[in-house]
């Protein structure tokens, strides 16, 4: 009877518990593929979200694979359910602090890096560089570079990306942006030449060809037929319109080239936040 | 406790250890039978990473691809298969391995790969019977290639591989003869030529694609913005003429020779799925696939 009762355990145990402990390496397995869908299928299975031991590391698994996928709500949901006693808690909760920043969400994202109470370096480091960060991203540049001084300047792994965005701070406080006025005051007296003022060189040779082969065409009619003839009228038109949208566009152009700045210097912000980030928990 | 009854019990529990490790490949098979394909590829990629020995674990990456191309992934079932290396090429799973490679190859738009794959296995196996469930996916892939004088040689070879009887097999070698006669082959459009009569007659391009509406059209814009520019400087009007007229036309022109290749190749296309369905209709209903 003994013998029995202990088979009957062993075999209860073994198809109770086998499917947990198989779980996890797949589902790692499945990341290490790429195999991202198939991880959220897996886990938002009800049988598996029920398990109580391993949640937090599903939670940290389906984080990941919502992080992969870019979709970054649903990533910091489940980052933000991995519990603290976790192995993958730090790195859950910077993660789901970068997909805030990624999405602009910037109080959101102070608030679970901030929420973190780390005391201890190296990752008092990674704090404030994430913070300073978001303060750059923010336009406080100023307490960007306050925060930027208390990175540890001996953190290897900070080292290369803190020195990259005091560049950034700098390149910040020398930046003269374009005035939009004088562009289309150039372009006014010289047609093209405020593209050409705000960069864009070949829309401004393009404007600059076209409103000068309609002035000729209208110029040749006024000539030839003067000023009442339904050509000289349609000709003239197509000069005035070429020549004042060119004006208009030059003013844009600038406004699209300090917003093209602008997303630049944003993306090597965001670009310098995940370095570290990769580098420090993988 | 009597030794049979232990002996019983231990049975059972083996019985239960097996049963349980068993369950996932059965599980991936009834999913997929069931019409669950994502769900099966996962069961399969569990088999995979357990997999002990590479007969398994090829198996189930050919299981796993097939549900790939059910889900109509034929990139992805194309990955789970290409690393696959045969050493023996008489493997039965190597030539089904082969076929899928070649008919996802075929179905995601790359006939010449499809060909290539179907060659490399008809050079690697010695066994001549087993190349007749490829034939099928070559004569299309031929077709979609224009290779007329093989794709018919390849017909004519499927159709001997048939059990027909004498008498049909002849009917269907004359029906394969005359469908690859060149009045009964589908009339692809040169591109090149289509741009060419465009270049020199605008609008011809068009014509020669199938689209003869457009070509009017095309020829009619062209010549009236001609006809101005020249009646411009006929009157003096030099600069009018030549911005005005001679700068519109080049647009024009230009964009009429570009647009008649797109319409001759979307005209090829067209062309090549028609036949090929015809192909597909008649090899389904009349022809043994395996």
């Amino acid at each position: 009877m003994r013998y029995f009762c202990l088979l009957f355990l062993l075999l209860m145990a073994r198809t109770g518990f086998a499917q947990t402990k198989s779980e996890l390496p797949f589902i790692e397995h499945l990341i290490n593929k790429g195999h991202y869908n198939e991880v959220i299928h897996l886990i938002d299975k009800d049988s598996l979200s029920q398990e109580h031991g391993p949640r937090d590391s599903l939670n940290y698994f389906k984080g990941w694979a919502h992080y992969s996928l870019k979709n970054l709500e649903q990533s910091t949901t489940s980052f933000l359910k991995v519990g603290k006693d976790s192995p993958f808690y730090l790195k859950s909760r910077f993660f789901a602090g970068y997909n805030q920043i990624f999405l602009e969400n910037y109080t959101e994202a102070t608030k679970i890096i901030s929420q973190l109470d780390i005391q201890d370096e190296p990752n008092l480091s990674l704090v404030n560089f994430q913070l300073s960060g978001i303060n750059m991203l923010q336009g406080n540049w100023l307490k960007a570079k306050e925060q930027l001084l208390e990175v540890n300047p001996n953190n290897a792994t900070l080292h290369q990306q803190a020195a990259a965005l005091e560049q950034i701070c700098r390149e910040q406080e020398t930046h003269r942006s374009k005035s939009p006025l004088l562009a289309g005051l150039m372009s006014g007296i010289i047609p093209g030449s405020g593209k050409i003022y705000a960069g864009k060189t070949g829309e401004g040779i393009a404007s600059m060809i076209a409103t000068t082969g309609f002035g000729l065409i209208a110029w040749e009619n006024h000539r030839k037929l003067g000023i009442a003839s339904v050509k000289t009228i349609f000709f003239g038109g197509l000069f005035a319109a070429s020549y004042f949208s060119g004006i208009y566009g030059s003013v844009i152009s600038v406004k699209i080239i300090e917003n093209e700045y602008k997303d630049a210097k944003h993306n090597q912000i965001l670009f310098q936040l995940h370095i570290p980030l990769r580098n420090f928990f993988e | 406790m009597p030794n049979t009854i232990k002996f019983f019990f231990s049975f059972i529990f083996l019985c239960g250890i097996f049963l349980n490790s068993a369950a996932t490949g059965s599980k991936g098979d009834r999913l997929y039978a069931s019409g669950q394909y994502f769900e099966a590829s996962i069961e399969y990629e569990r088999m995979i990473f357990e997999a002990e020995n590479q007969t398994d674990l090829y198996y189930y990456k050919y299981k796993k691809a097939l549900c790939y191309k059910k889900l109509r992934d034929f990139g992805r079932a194309l990955n789970e298969l290409q690393p696959l290396y045969f050493t023996n090429a008489n493997d039965s799973l190597f030539q089904r391995v082969c076929y899928e490679q070649s008919l996802c190859f075929y179905l995601n738009g790359e006939p010449s790969k499809a060909l290539w794959k179907i060659d490399e296995y008809f050079h690697r196996s010695a066994d001549s019977t087993t190349h007749k469930v490829f034939m099928p996916v070559r004569l299309l892939c031929l077709n979609e290639t224009f290779q007329w004088e093989e794709a018919k040689k390849c017909f004519r070879r499927f159709v001997q591989m048939q059990s027909f009887s004498a008498e049909k097999e002849a009917e269907m070698q004359l029906m394969v003869d005359n469908l690859y006669k060149k009045r009964n082959l589908p009339r692809i459009r040169s591109i090149k030529k289509a741009e060419n009569w465009s270049r020199f007659i605008p609008g011809s391009g068009q014509i020669y694609a199938g689209k003869t509406g457009e070509g009017i059209v095309n020829f009619l814009l062209n010549a009236s913005i001609l006809a101005f520019s020249a009646q411009q400087a006929f009157n003096g009007f030099y600069i009018t003429g030549y911005l005005a007229g001679l700068g519109f036309f080049n647009k024009t022109y230009q964009g009429g020779i570009k647009r008649s290749g797109i319409l001759a190749s979307q005209k090829n296309k067209e062309i090549i799925v028609n036949f090929n369905s015809g192909i597909n209709a008649l090899i389904r209903s009349d022809f043994e696939l395996n």
